[in-house]
């Protein structure tokens, strides 16, 4: 006689239908096989439960941390709306305080620069030194006459510093 | 437009009652799924944490006990997938925890032979679902622990009946080989 396979004494045991049930109720020793499996699974089910019985619940307050919780969770949410709408009304008063402090400095910023490249145009476009200024007006001035501007006397190159060797 | 009902439904309106009367089944479910006590605990408050705060959800179209284990389902794969702790993986933690279950053993009035015998069987089914898969530990604690029919494994799980049958039998298969054929 041909026994059920591992397999099917497994479905037996998990509950499912095999097609060779005539078999199991007719063999002794798959029957026993399958009681022995059931028995066993019996066994891990009481040791579980009695495991898990022993951890008193008693000495754990349930509901106390149960609803302890689901209050603890509702406070935090006022809470965190006042923080948001304060960091918000922060933001909406800070941000154009910002943006105006910043606008300011960049004006600044950009007068410093222009200014700067203004001494520096000035420089660049000098004659002489600095330190010269009063002799170059002095040449300047004729005998007897007005003022003579020598950087746009007609035929003559704007004054540079190469002039300095003539004015020696 | 008919506003929705936001009251609670009847079964669970009394939520006091609802955690006293299903804490045990779900703590039970969560510690054989982690087999950590202090972890355990802290999973089944969270899961009537959750279910108090999704009380006004909870439509009766499934029961009170299928609602919560859906939950708890949830909260121990949640717990599995964070790798915090892999307790099946842990030989020291398995011993220990092996012991602890065998202590109700001794109880049954069995002779010493017999309650060696159950205490090998019992750690080797311990042992032996500790090895099997997130979802085929959970069908076969489901099935053999809480005593749960396949359809209402399939609802918690959100999986078809089928699929529970295919868990099923692979877990009672891998647990049978754990413990010995005896042909």
């Amino acid at each position: 006689m041909k026994h059920l396979s591992p397999e099917q004494i497994s479905s037996v045991v998990a509950g499912l239908r095999i097609p060779e049930e005539d078999h199991l109720r007719n063999c002794a020793d798959c029957a026993r096989e399958v009681e022995r499996v059931q028995s066993v699974l019996t066994v891990f089910r009481s040791s579980v439960r009695e495991w898990t019985d022993k951890m008193d619940h008693s000495e754990f307050p349930v509901h106390e941390a149960v609803s302890s919780r689901a209050n603890a969770a509702r406070p935090h949410r006022a809470p965190m709306a006042w923080v948001l709408a304060a960091a918000a009304l922060a933001a909406a008063v800070a941000i154009p305080v910002y943006q105006d402090s910043r606008d300011r400095e960049l004006k600044a910023q950009a007068e410093r620069d222009a200014q700067l490249l203004d001494d520096v145009n000035a420089q660049l476009s000098r004659s002489g030194p600095l330190a010269m200024d009063p002799l170059m007006q002095l040449m300047a001035v004729p005998v007897g006459g007005p003022a003579k501007d020598l950087s746009k006397a007609p035929g003559s190159e704007p004054a540079t510093m190469q002039d300095k060797g003539g004015i020696q | 437009m008919d506003s929705p009902d936001t009251r609670p439904k009847a079964e669970i309106s009394d939520f006091d009652a609802v955690v006293r009367q299903h804490w045990p089944r779900i703590f039970r479910f969560v510690l054989a799924s982690i087999r950590d006590r202090d972890a355990a605990e802290t999973l089944t408050q969270d899961c009537f944490l959750r279910a108090y705060q999704g009380r006004h959800r909870f439509r009766g179209e499934a029961s009170v006990r299928t609602w919560l284990m859906q939950i708890a389902i949830n909260l121990v794969r949640d717990f599995a997938r964070s790798r915090r702790i892999r307790f099946w993986q842990r030989v020291k933690d398995m011993a220990v925890d092996c012991a602890s279950l065998n202590d109700g053993l001794a109880s049954h009035g069995n002779s010493p032979e017999a309650q060696a015998v159950a205490k090998e069987q019992v750690e080797a089914v311990w042992r032996a679902t500790g090895n099997l898969s997130e979802r085929q530990r959970t069908v076969f604690l489901l099935r053999f622990v809480e005593d749960m029919d396949l359809l209402e494994i399939a609802n918690v799980m959100g999986v078809s009946e089928g699929a529970v049958k295919v868990h099923l039998f692979r877990a009672v298969h891998t647990v049978r080989e754990r413990i010995g054929a005896m042909r």
